[in-house]
């Protein structure tokens, strides 16, 4: 078996590292290739010209699946651009920003080397919240976002501006991102997910009854997700945005609507995401995951985005959509994929740099 | 409710949160809009869910382009 790829912390990556990452994302821009992820995550929460709404990656158990392989696809995109640009086989992965402890041991920020004017670029300013320096900087003859949906989807309107804005912090609701204790909380659940198997599951109409710390709530995905309040004691105000959804809020501007990979700090984000799903699965391999095949669709009770719920796509072995054999127009035929192909990240041929998993090899067992 | 208008960081926006006919819309626009109960969500700002169709409106029109750029 060929070496594992390690992805390591974004703050562990050499000032060549980041230049070659940077380089190669806007080499993947520039032909065209960036685009397509910015597309397919539109259409992955967008709605068709006939009038159906996709949920392929999102508010659904294949919500971790299916962004694994997005950022497998885009890992070996990123390669690719990098092999174009070296004339080397490329040993670049991608980086994870650990949005938990962003502070070295000696309690320095990371800060900024991730949002520094050499890798990410920095906070936006002005009315417009703009991004103005960096590499990502632009509109017009710089970083222009995408705001196109794929063919035969409906257009995606009213759309941002060109250019890449962020808002660090600034909606009044996250003001601050995911801590260790929240995380703990979402890793000590046990079961993958449950019915209604949407964002409503774990969530109770009456704030009253909420449990502290996620406590007994049976969808780690709906938690991990973000859908789910969080509660610090029985008499605590509940935080509505968490975990992952909080980190696409805290950054704000270009990451809050379905075209959030025109951020490109999205895929170190959608990193870190998948290296604590992991982490999650490692502390044990034999939870599995649900819906297994041939679970009936479930009427939603409170009317997510679509009143009945397709799981079509999310089932132990559905293809997952746009991996299911269409013919893509980018990227030609499309491989079929279903979420127990990806599963076990180590069969995948990537592991994560430091790994505390403690049970998990490539073969899926202990 | 009747529809009712409103403007945001130089947005017109339109609410009608009728039940049966829940619409907002920005600059003309109109929005992709779900749910009741005070969770409220759209893929404009596809990460978290809204007290009300206010929030939501305001949220959305915080991101989108200003219509003199």
């Amino acid at each position: 078996m060929a070496a594992l790829r390690k992805r390591i912390n974004q703050a562990d990556m050499s000032s060549d590292q980041r230049d070659r990452y940077v380089k190669a994302v806007l080499q993947m821009k520039q032909t065209g290739v960036y685009d397509w992820y910015v597309q397919t995550h539109i259409d992955s929460m967008w709605m068709q010209t006939d009038g159906t709404m996709n949920m392929w990656a999102h508010h659904r158990p294949a919500f971790l699946p299916w962004h694994r392989q997005f950022m497998l696809d885009f890992e070996n995109d990123l390669r690719t651009a990098d092999t174009a640009l070296t004339g080397k086989p490329s040993d670049l992965t991608l980086p994870y920003w650990d949005w938990i402890n962003y502070r070295s041991k000696k309690k320095f920020l990371w800060w900024g080397r991730i949002w520094g004017d050499n890798f990410m670029g920095p906070n936006g300013s002005g009315s417009n919240n703009e991004v103005t320096s960096g590499p990502f900087q632009g509109g017009g003859t710089g970083w222009v976002l995408s705001y196109n949906s794929g063919p035969g989807f409906t257009p995606f309107t009213p759309v941002g501006p060109a250019y890449l804005t962020r808002q660090f912090g600034q909606d009044p609701n996250v003001d601050s991102l995911p801590t260790q204790e929240q995380w703990d909380a979402a890793r000590a659940l046990t079961v993958y997910d449950t019915a209604p198997w949407d964002s409503n599951v774990g969530v109770n109409p009456a704030p009253s009854l909420n449990p502290v710390r996620f406590a007994g709530i049976n969808s780690f995905r709906n938690v991990f997700e973000g859908w789910v309040p969080y509660y610090d004691s029985a008499t605590a105000l509940p935080l509505n945005v968490n975990l992952h959804n909080r980190v696409h809020v805290w950054v704000g501007g270009a990451m809050g609507p379905m075209s959030s990979p025109n951020d490109p700090v999205f895929f170190l984000h959608h990193c870190n995401v998948d290296r604590l799903w992991a982490q999650w699965w490692s502390d044990d391999p034999s939870r599995p995951y649900l819906p297994k095949d041939g679970e009936p669709n479930p009427t939603d009770p409170v009317g997510d985005p679509n009143p009945l719920i397709d799981l079509q796509g999310h089932h132990l072995h559905d293809p997952m959509p746009p991996w299911d054999g269409r013919n893509d127009p980018l990227k030609g035929t499309m491989p079929t994929i279903t979420p127990a192909d990806v599963l076990n990240h180590l069969a995948l041929g990537y592991g994560y740099d430091p790994d505390d998993r403690v049970a998990l090899t490539a073969s899926g067992t202990p | 409710m009747a529809e009712r208008a409103l403007t945001h960081k130089g947005h017109s926006i339109v609410i009608n949160d009728d039940p049966d006919e829940m619409t907002v819309s920005i600059d003309g626009e109109p929005l992709r809009v779900f749910g009741a109960a005070g969770r409220y969500w759209t893929p404009h700002q596809g990460y978290q869910q809204f007290d009300s169709l206010d929030d939501l409106a305001r949220a959305v029109a915080a991101i989108t382009r200003k219509p003199d750029r």
